[in-house]
């Protein structure tokens, strides 16, 4: 096991297994998303209130959950490059920034346009949506960060850092709507509970869900791929792999 | 399904505007995230290719110059010439 994750952990062997791996989960992300997709457009029942705009949220609710999940991976993978200074984490942090940032991005702009039919506003400044703005500008730091900085060996400590730090507007975003008062509701569907909608509308939604998290990893690996092979661009195996294609 | 018609699909009720906005900027925001690794890591492959062309370039003119020797080059000729 520690020889298996000792041999993950160096840049090469990764972008050998991620080369394995990655057409499979590829045909899997597509699947659960075109699945979850016309699931939730043609065949999921409206909302009894908000009619046929509740299925913006087989996309906004997704998105919202990978938005935090994703940087609390890349907070992960910061602390793993911190205390063990394994490269390939450093990577991980990398690479996890622009997609969780196109990724809140996306919560927000779904969660606006939602929010015009069943608000009547596109924005408020309330906890939930300020928090999660709090998120897109931790991704946009670290990203500006790490370009701000020439010393790859400082950059990648100064951005995992700061991605560590930023790990505290995460409880801030989940309990937001139960410590403040706010427009947003409250979560309706979580891993321990039964939801509370009917399985016609949790299922599509489940499988979403299910989409969006293998789609981050399928990105986050074609990501790191092509930054090992900038970094390793001198070394004798990328030399080769660019003989052989 | 929950739609009569084709018609009544595209129209969501009175949502359609926001329903299929949404749609379209996550297919845009998940095809971009995609193909934009894709497309670095062509760019990378191809220029470490032409760095390797150049560099096998360079390697066979050194050979050939020392298979040659010095005095065929004019350029290092004269510049033994000059003390």
């Amino acid at each position: 096991m520690w020889k298996w994750l000792h041999r993950l952990g160096s840049p090469r062997s990764f972008f050998d297994l991620s080369g394995r791996w990655l057409p499979w989960l590829g045909f899997l992300a597509g699947a659960l998303l075109i699945v979850g997709a016309v699931w939730g457009l043609l065949f999921a029942p409206q909302d009894y209130q908000q009619g046929n705009s509740a299925r913006i949220m087989y996309v906004h609710v997704p998105a919202s959950i990978l938005a935090q999940s994703s940087y609390m991976m890349m907070a992960s993978a910061a602390l793993v490059f911190l205390v063990w200074r394994i490269k390939l984490a450093d990577i991980a942090v990398q690479c996890a920034a622009p997609i969780g940032a196109s990724i809140t991005l996306l919560a927000l702009v779904t969660g606006a346009i939602w929010g015009k039919p069943t608000w009547g506003t596109w924005w408020v400044w309330d906890a939930r949506l300020t928090s999660t703005l709090v998120l897109l500008f931790l991704f946009l730091g670290v990203i500006a960060l790490r370009s701000a900085m020439d010393n790859r060996d400082a950059a990648g400590r100064a951005t995992a850092v700061l991605a560590l730090v930023g790990v505290v507007n995460l409880p801030i975003i989940k309990y937001s709507v139960d410590w403040w008062f706010t427009l947003h509701q409250s979560s309706s569907f979580s891993l321990t509970e039964k939801p509370a909608m009917p399985a016609e509308m949790w299922l599509p939604l489940l499988i979403m869900v299910l989409g969006f998290y293998t789609f981050f990893f399928v990105a986050w690996m074609l990501r790191m791929r092509a930054e090992i092979l900038q970094r390793e661009s001198r070394t004798q195996w990328v030399s080769d792999l660019v003989r052989d294609s | 399904m929950s739609f009569n018609s084709f018609a009544e699909f595209l129209q969501m009720g009175e949502h359609g505007v926001f329903v299929w906005s949404c749609y379209g900027i996550t297919l845009v925001v998940l095809l971009v995230n995609i193909l934009r690794p894709l497309q670095l890591k062509s760019a990378i492959l191809r220029a470490r290719r032409q760095a390797l062309v150049q560099e096998n370039a360079r390697e066979k003119t050194r050979e050939i110059k020392q298979t040659h020797g010095q005095a065929h080059d004019p350029v290092a000729s004269k510049r033994q010439e000059t003390p």
